[in-house]
């Protein structure tokens, strides 16, 4: 693959020292080589059988009348839209008529509001100052559960890190914007939008030739200079008045995070794969993030990831797609047929990204058999629904894979009653072995598929 | 002078302390000293709580770190490129409140920690940039006594204060793990200047309440020299900081004030330009622009650099050169490379003196004499991928020069721009053919009469007679103060605007202060500081100057624990 290049490893490598540089496309999952793995986790039966929960973001809505399948069931012809999906339609569904409505904002807003309520289905305070508030969102309850199996407890990653001036949407902290993923109220996850800073962080460290007594060594100094910190916080924390607290808390929380993964760091060995190359087009980038993401889950880096191809509202022009207007400027189509056709053509391409990241994952046996499609529970959508009217009672949803056969597949879901996203984020929650009953502001319960 | 001593504070505090209101232009007990009827200022302005305000924990945005480890390690290049992307409140990415910390931020900090170190060393044979000025002894040799002499001076100006006894007994005992491993002296120093930077002592700025106050009171010497350094080089303090907030002397205004020159006079204050100018006047946005390749071709990212170069040189300019601030939407000089000179349809002159970009500063002709209203970076910056908005350039002249913003739209009415032309109809006609929507007219007809007045600037800031065909009619109306015709005229007319020079102050306040213009004394801060800065020629040295000798920049309210919230 273009996109890939073997010649040069990450700085960070040298750190660490390299395990051997191969080429895409990954090798079988069955090569990984567990070491201590088994020991380290043996207490947490819910690890051995993989399940995997991801959130995929795509900005400014979707245009909704190429995109809604005209027949139920299974047999349904795919709209213009979801085409691209044609290879994997088997192993996904296409739900209508769920909302999200705690996502409306308070008065203008419609995106950051909509962004920051993805998938946490809670509404926001509007803000651009300290007093921000959110709910935890799905992926991070599923981390709180599935983080302890894996080196990382989530990944969040994305295209766009935000304009670096200016503000983001009438009123909203850019802390909403840019953010789907929440671990709690105040503290949003911030993405990394870098191929190569993301390919250094996940094969960080992992030396196959060092031996026991210098990895036992590396793992005892980076430990105790972060004990050195810890320390130097908690001594801190007295002093300190209560909004100054706050912060100090989650430095701390962070920092015993970061122990956490060094304590069980390089117990697992991976293959990896050649670094990512520079100056890559915007397709690209985001083929390259879907292989990225594919391979953290095929070496059981991590179990749940959030993607956002764009930031709230994107004004981002596509002329490679001969579309020069930006994005949120045209998806206020007025109804107009040529904004229309411009932004089905923008919806078709995130659709042939998102078939690109599918078929890689389903192209990845499992040591149990089945494809790591198989084991995931993938759920897409956007903001809002339609760009003009910035509704939310009628969301643009896929959900991909079963979480290892939890529902059938292939099918165009319409819901009736306009049910509340929050319970399918309780169904996907519970695919992938995670207890949850109500979920968001309005959650009343799982929702079947 | 306002602020000849601030022995009055103490007064302040316990005023404050009891709950009673001061008025800051008053006089008597109770008072800033200084904040009398007598002052520049004159009588009058409003009563409000001489307080403060309180800044929250910030932690080191990407460029501060950048900045630091630059000055402290010597690494010359960007070190927070792999950090994600800090989160903005009230417009500036060094406010505290938004910064959060995530294990992401601490991952890298602790990885990169370990980098930092071991490039700013290197090795005996290949010394690192900052190995001389941080290995002042040999540890090898030395022990424990030339580890404490280092990581005495290496916490020092790292955490922009001296270490505490225990701090340091900490970091020493780095030794005793590398010598479980089998490690000496040297690789417990090398642990422990990794530890220093991992600490929340770096990554924060640390200030914290004299438990014996409990009304506001002035920052620590110390933390005084943060707050000045982080303003006005986005880096920590100098050598020379540290040494006067030894001797206890930085809160005497006249060293105060003198540090303040010396520091605007340094590169470092290059971070004004990059940081508080980047943010406030969109100069960050210009090379990130998405012009449409198909309509714009002549839209580069070379040509996108040099129309942001000319933007940070016009406003070096005014700190450099003590030029009143009104002038920057007046101006007519400018600052072109070859590229942008042949955007304007301009020629350098023969003879300039060109910058070691290839910059020179010109005298621009009539069309482009609105200062930087009229120059490409900011015209591109406010305008969509392939045509010109109105909406936008309205909306960066109310909100980022006169802190008026427009009343937001209403719900689901964003979207009037996006509707066909007509033939040889103006860009300008199409917008007024869907304002006649009454519940949209209330906001647009604040913000499009302003950027139609710019409507002979295309849309990456070429000039221009004509759009679509059609004959340009830029006449325009700022809300609240007249109709005017063209750039020049707006900007004439927003240069004798009184929320113009307060804009500026809010805006620098914003910056300076690392908070949100939000508390309740701010706006009374806003208004003494201004008529203080145009008392004083109207300048940023002048704005600079009052800021950080104003009792917000140099006191910390109470901590009034949830409330605050």
């Amino acid at each position: 693959m273009s996109a890939w290049s073997k010649k040069k490893l990450g700085r960070r490598f040298f750190l660490g020292g390299a395990g051997a540089a191969i080429a895409l496309p990954f090798l079988p999952s069955a090569v990984r080589m567990l070491e201590g793995r088994g020991t380290a986790h043996a207490d947490h039966a819910s690890c051995e059988t993989p399940k995997r929960l991801l959130a995929w973001y795509v900005p400014c809505g979707i245009h909704m009348a190429a995109w809604r399948p005209t027949s139920t069931g299974r047999d349904f012809a795919l709209p213009e839209i979801l085409q691209p999906l044609e290879p994997v339609r088997g192993k996904m569904n296409v739900l209508t008529g769920i909302a999200n409505m705690p996502a409306r904002p308070d008065g203008p807003g419609d995106h950051a509001a909509g962004t920051g309520s993805f998938i946490t289905a809670t509404h926001v305070v509007k803000t651009e100052g300290s007093d921000i508030r959110n709910g935890v969102s799905m992926d991070q309850v599923a981390a709180t559960h599935l983080g302890s199996c894996t080196r990382f407890a989530s990944l969040e990653l994305g295209i766009d890190g935000g304009g670096p001036a200016g503000g983001c949407d009438s009123g909203y902290s850019c802390a909403y914007a840019r953010n789907v993923s929440w671990s709690g109220p105040q503290t949003p996850m911030p993405k990394m939008t870098d191929v190569r800073a993301v390919f250094d962080r996940l094969f960080d460290g992992f030396d196959p030739t060092a031996s026991l007594a210098e990895i036992e060594r590396r793992r005892a100094y980076r430990t105790s200079v972060l004990d050195v910190a810890l320390e130097d916080a908690n001594s801190l924390r007295p002093r300190l008045g209560t909004t100054d607290q706050r912060k100090l808390d989650e430095y701390l929380t962070a920092v015993r995070e970061v122990e956490l993964r060094i304590s069980s760091e390089e117990t697992l060995v991976c293959e990896v794969p050649g670094r990512p190359a520079e100056d890559l087009d915007l397709t690209a980038r985001i083929d390259v993030m879907s292989d990225l993401q594919a391979i953290a889950m095929q070496c059981d880096l991590t179990r749940v990831i959030t993607f956002m191809m764009a930031n709230a509202g994107s004004n981002r022009s596509y002329p490679f797609l001969g579309i020069g207007d930006g994005h949120h400027s045209l998806s206020h189509h007025q109804g107009n047929a040529e904004n229309h056709r411009k932004l089905t053509l923008i919806d078709r391409w995130e659709m042939e990204r998102f078939s690109y990241f599918l078929q890689k994952l389903d192209s990845i046996e499992e040591p149990g058999g089945g494809t790591l499609l198989d084991t995931c529970a993938v759920f897409l959508s956007s903001e809002i629904s339609d760009g003009d009217r910035h509704n939310h009672d009628d969301m643009p949803i896929l959900v991909a894979g079963t979480a290892g056969g939890a529902w059938e597949t292939g099918r165009h879901v319409v819901y009736d009653g306009r049910p509340p996203v929050a319970n399918l984020f309780t169904t996907l929650l519970n695919a992938v072995g995670v207890p949850s009953t109500r979920f968001g502001d309005d959650g009343t319960g799982p929702l079947t598929i | 002078m306002r602020f000849r001593s601030l022995t009055a504070l103490a007064v302040l505090s316990l005023a404050a302390c009891d709950g009673s209101l001061l008025d800051p232009r008053g006089s008597g007990p109770g008072t800033v000293d200084g904040w009398g009827p007598d002052g520049p200022s004159g009588p009058g302005g409003p009563t409000v709580p001489a307080e403060p305000g309180r800044v929250t924990m910030r932690r080191l945005n990407r460029s501060e770190l950048d900045h630091t480890v630059r000055d402290l390690l010597g690494l010359e290049h960007p070190v927070s490129t792999d950090f994600p992307a800090d989160d903005r409140g009230y417009g500036y990415d060094n406010n505290g409140d938004v910064l959060s910390t995530s294990a992401l931020h601490v991952e890298l900090l602790a990885s990169s920690a370990e980098e930092w170190i071991d490039e700013a060393l290197g090795t005996t044979e290949a010394p690192g940039p900052g190995r001389e000025r941080i290995l002042t002894c040999d540890a090898a040799t030395g022990g424990e006594a030339c580890a404490r002499t280092i990581l005495t001076a290496f916490t020092r100006r790292a955490w922009r204060r001296p270490a505490t006894e225990p701090e340091l007994t900490r970091l020493l005992g780095m030794n005793t793990i590398a010598q479980m491993h089998g490690d000496g002296w040297p690789e417990g120093v090398r642990l422990a200047l990794i530890a220093t930077l991992i600490s929340p002592h770096f990554l924060y700025r640390v200030e914290l309440d004299d438990p014996a106050v409990t009304g506001p009171e002035r920052v620590s010497d110390y933390e005084l020299a943060s707050r000045l350094s982080y303003f006005l080089w986005a880096s920590a303090p100098d050598d020379e900081l540290l040494d006067l907030a030894e001797e206890g002397g930085l809160h005497d205004e006249t060293i105060l004030r003198a540090q303040a020159e010396r520091m605007l006079d340094d590169d470092r204050a290059r971070s004004l330009v990059d940081d508080f100018a980047g943010q406030w006047l969109y100069t960050r946005l210009v090379p990130e622009h998405d012009a449409d390749d198909a309509t714009f071709p002549e839209w580069t990212p070379d040509l996108a650099r040099s129309a942001q170069g000319e933007m940070e040189r016009f406003f070096a300019a005014f700190l450099e050169e003590d030029r009143p601030v009104e002038e920057m939407l007046t101006a007519g000089f400018g600052f072109v490379d070859d590229r942008l000179a042949a955007h304007y349809g301009v020629e350098i002159p023969t003879d300039a003196t060109r910058d070691e970009q290839g910059f020179a500063r010109v005298m621009l002709p009539d069309t482009r004499s609105a200062g930087l209203l009229s120059r490409a970076g900011v015209l591109a910056v406010t305008s969509q991928p392939n045509r010109t908005s109105p909406v936008k350039r309205g909306v960066w002249v109310l909100e980022q020069i006169l802190c008026s913003p427009p009343p937001p739209p209403p719900p689901g009415v964003e979207g009037l721009e996006a509707t066909e032309p007509r033939e040889g109809e103006t860009l300008r006609e199409r917008f007024e053919r869907h304002r006649s929507d009454p519940v949209c007219a209330s906001c647009h007809s604040v913000m499009d009469p302003i950027g139609f007045g710019l409507e002979r600037y295309d849309a990456i800031g070429r000039y221009r007679e004509t759009d679509n065909d059609g004959a340009i009619d830029d006449s325009g109306l700022l809300p609240g103060f007249g109709d005017f015709t063209g750039a020049s005229e707006l900007g004439a007319m927003i240069s004798s605007d009184p929320r113009f020079p307060r804009c500026v102050t809010r805006q620098m306040m914003t910056y300076a202060l690392g908070r949100g213009v939000e508390h309740r004394s701010d706006e009374a801060w806003v208004d003494l500081l201004t008529e203080d800065m145009l008392a004083n020629g109207g300048t940023l040295r002048a704005l600079v100057l009052e800021i950080v000798t104003s009792p917000p920049f140099r006191m910390r309210g109470a901590d009034h624990g949830a409330e605050d919230e």
